[in-house]
């Protein structure tokens, strides 16, 4: 595995402007979708952004896939500045950075053969000869586990599962080094998710790609992904190889996240963290920590007035966790419930 | 316990019920029979298209008419048949004593009415007090399904609300006038995984409150092991297993039980490879004659593609009424069942 990683996130921001007013609108707040996410993608792994809806992690997502321009920090992939990079570059960064997104009945085009759909990035993009096209058309298919013929088809003439195999198919066929994931099996029945999958799984090692996939669900996450990446309120709360992060979660945040996961078994007993009221309003996010306001092991002031920053575990230089519980008192463990009662 | 004798709160007895479509009449429901005790959660679970929600509208009779009709079976409601009733009965019956949650919060709220107006409405169908009473059996309602402020919650309007707020008040809606059944349709689906964590706890508290039977259809077994108590496991317009939930988690008996749940990811463990359904589920005008989960099946015999599998129940005692439609099961453990 190469040591360089693929994507480095460096102190990304982005913030979205609330106006007020139509003709001479003013700017009375900033929605702080992302807020200083830094974090890297090695070669060939699966790193998975989780977090509850509004957490920022789409927008993480679409800031990769350049549909956004952060408001302050970069985005590098292969050492190139993402959004800065024009002409033959940037050409050469779309066909290497593709994206499956979550619903398959929207994101293909209905009036357009299956053929024309997964043959559009190579067509667009002068990638290769003309004559090639439909071999490298038929391979791609063929990897997803569809047949030639079917490329004359239209899409409203597969199924949900199906459907997904030709979104996965048209983002192949460039060979990109960076998958975008967005929820890429959560619109499929129960049946067809584990199909997905896998095939992700097995396409992850016959082209040698990095995933980054955003996901609520946990299991997918676990089953998918190396690394796992928590947000909450645009900022980023741990981060961690997915065993470590899911045999000890860290975060008071992840923790609750962990405790409110269904059980696979009705005899599997989880102590329930159920989190006080809802996630604030990222227009205005609380002070200090900004989970601080729900946290069931908040410190006492310090939470309320200094934000904690990401730092590795001293036991665990992979694990990371941006909470005042580790760095103020290295030694305590928050299971002590010391840090309970202000 | 109540004694076993004692009549079940709800009880669906061989029910059918037909869709009329271009493509020919359909079976979507198609003999289904389940049963819920009181203060019990039964789940059904199924992949969408299995008929689970069509079997939850045909309990309240509320098929998309005239396409769609019950063609046959009973409903027994304490033992009442609710298939029998006239229309005029029926609506005493919805929402009074079985009320329904929908998916969708934001689509089963008016948007332009306040959220106490909508709770007042539902409650003032069943019971004939003054304005000033009703908003204060509201604000009750909207106590009890625990929405903080009730008294100032009551005048917002859905768009000012969370969803999972707004899904509070549509169960202050459904319970509003204390029914002793309630269905529901997932849900949590639209909800955020920590507050689908504190929906589902207040379902569980209000049902420990109130003695409430509880339906709850899902495709997710995470809700199942959480909430059921028994579980109807459909496909394709059938139930194909049915029983308590362990017997179901632990010794899954029917083919596509098992791999179903063999292809969920658990949280708790590293899976090196996931099971995987080939296929996908049939289409209702293209059934397979036999048993309907044949072409997917590992384990199909040469009899699975001409007949449909005869209900086998679990031999053992202690089973509590644990059974599946499929031939693999005739063996001595299992034992030929007629209902």
């Amino acid at each position: 595995m190469d040591s360089e990683p693929v994507l480095k996130l460096k102190e990304v921001t982005k913030y979205y402007p609330v106006t007020k007013g139509l003709l001479f609108a003013r700017t009375i707040g900033h929605v702080r979708a992302v807020d200083r996410v830094t974090l890297d993608l090695d070669q060939g792994e699966t790193l998975a952004l989780v977090g509850e809806s509004g957490c920022g992690k789409t927008t993480t997502a679409k800031l990769i896939l350049r549909q956004e321009t952060p408001t302050s920090g970069k985005l590098e992939f292969e050492g190139q500045d993402v959004h800065r990079i024009t002409g033959a570059a940037l050409k050469q960064y779309r066909t290497d950075v593709q994206a499956v997104f979550q619903d398959p009945w929207s994101s293909l085009n209905p009036r357009m053969r299956v053929f024309d759909i997964v043959s559009e990035t190579l067509v667009v993009n002068h990638a290769v000869a003309k004559g090639e096209v439909a071999d490298r058309v038929a391979k791609v298919l063929s990897d997803v586990g569809l047949r030639t013929e079917q490329s004359r088809n239209f899409p409203h003439e597969f199924s949900g599962g199906q459907r997904q195999r030709i979104a996965i198919a048209s983002a192949l066929i460039s060979e990109p080094k960076l998958l975008v994931l967005d929820e890429p099996v959560s619109a499929l029945d129960v049946s067809i998710r584990s199909q997905i999958m896998n095939l992700f799984k097995d396409l992850q090692d016959l082209y040698r790609m990095s995933y980054l996939m955003v996901a609520h669900d946990l299991g997918t996450t676990r089953y998918m992904a190396h690394k796992v990446a928590v947000m909450y309120l645009g900022q980023l709360v741990e981060l961690a190889p997915t065993r470590s992060l899911f045999e000890a979660p860290l975060h008071p945040y992840t923790q609750a996240l962990f405790s409110a996961a269904l059980p696979s078994h009705p005899d599997i007993e989880r102590e329930e963290i159920i989190l006080e009221g809802e996630v604030p309003s990222p227009i205005d996010p609380p002070s200090g920590c900004s989970f601080h306001t729900r946290c069931p092991l908040k410190i006492g002031e310090v939470c309320e007035k200094e934000t904690p920053e990401l730092t590795p575990r001293p036991d665990d230089s992979q694990h990371h966790v941006a909470c005042h519980l580790y760095t103020r008192e290295p030694s305590r463990s928050p299971g002590d419930g010391e840090g309970k009662r202000v | 316990m109540r004694s076993p004798s004692a009549p079940p709160a709800l009880e669906v007895r061989d029910l059918e019920t037909r869709i009329d479509t271009k493509l020919g009449l359909i079976k979507a429901v198609d003999g289904v029979s389940f049963s819920v005790e009181h203060g019990k959660t039964l789940g059904i679970v199924g992949e969408s298209g299995s008929g689970k929600s069509i079997t939850a509208l045909s309990i309240l009779r509320l098929v998309p008419k005239p396409a769609a009709y019950i063609a046959k079976g009973q409903v027994l409601l304490d033992g009442e048949d609710l298939l029998e009733k006239s229309e005029n009965e029926m609506r005493k019956v919805r929402g009074k004593r079985i009320s329904m949650i929908l998916q969708d919060p934001q689509t089963s709220l008016n948007p332009v009415f306040s959220v106490g107006f909508q709770v007042v409405e539902a409650i003032g169908l069943h019971a004939d007090s003054r304005r000033k009473a009703l908003l204060r059996r509201a604000v009750e309602a909207l106590r009890r399904v625990r929405v903080a402020d009730p008294e100032r919650r009551v005048d917002d309007f859905p768009h000012q609300m969370s969803g999972g707020m707004k899904q509070r008040v549509v169960g202050a809606i459904a319970l509003g006038s204390f029914p002793r059944v309630l269905i529901a349709d997932e849900p949590t689906t639209a909800l955020d995984v920590t507050i689908q964590a504190q929906y589902l706890r207040l379902l569980k508290d209000i049902q420990a409150e109130t003695g409430l039977s509880i339906i709850f259809i899902t495709h997710d077994f995470g809700v199942v092991a959480r909430m059921c108590d028994k579980v109807a496991v459909m496909y394709a317009g059938r139930v194909v297993e049915y029983g308590p939930v362990r017997q179901i988690f632990n010794s899954p008996a029917h083919p596509y039980t098992k791999a179903l749940l063999n292809s969920v990811p658990a949280i708790e463990e590293d899976v090196d490879r996931l099971y995987s359904i080939k296929g996908q589920p049939p289409a209702f005008w293209d059934m397979p004659e036999g048993c309907r989960f044949e072409p997917r099946c590992d384990v199909a015999m040469q009899r699975c593609k001409t007949e449909y599998p005869a209900k086998f129940a679990r031999a053992a005692a202690e089973s509590g009424g644990h059974c599946a439609n499929c031939w693999a099961l005739e063996e001595p453990e299992w034992i030929p069942s007629r209902f």
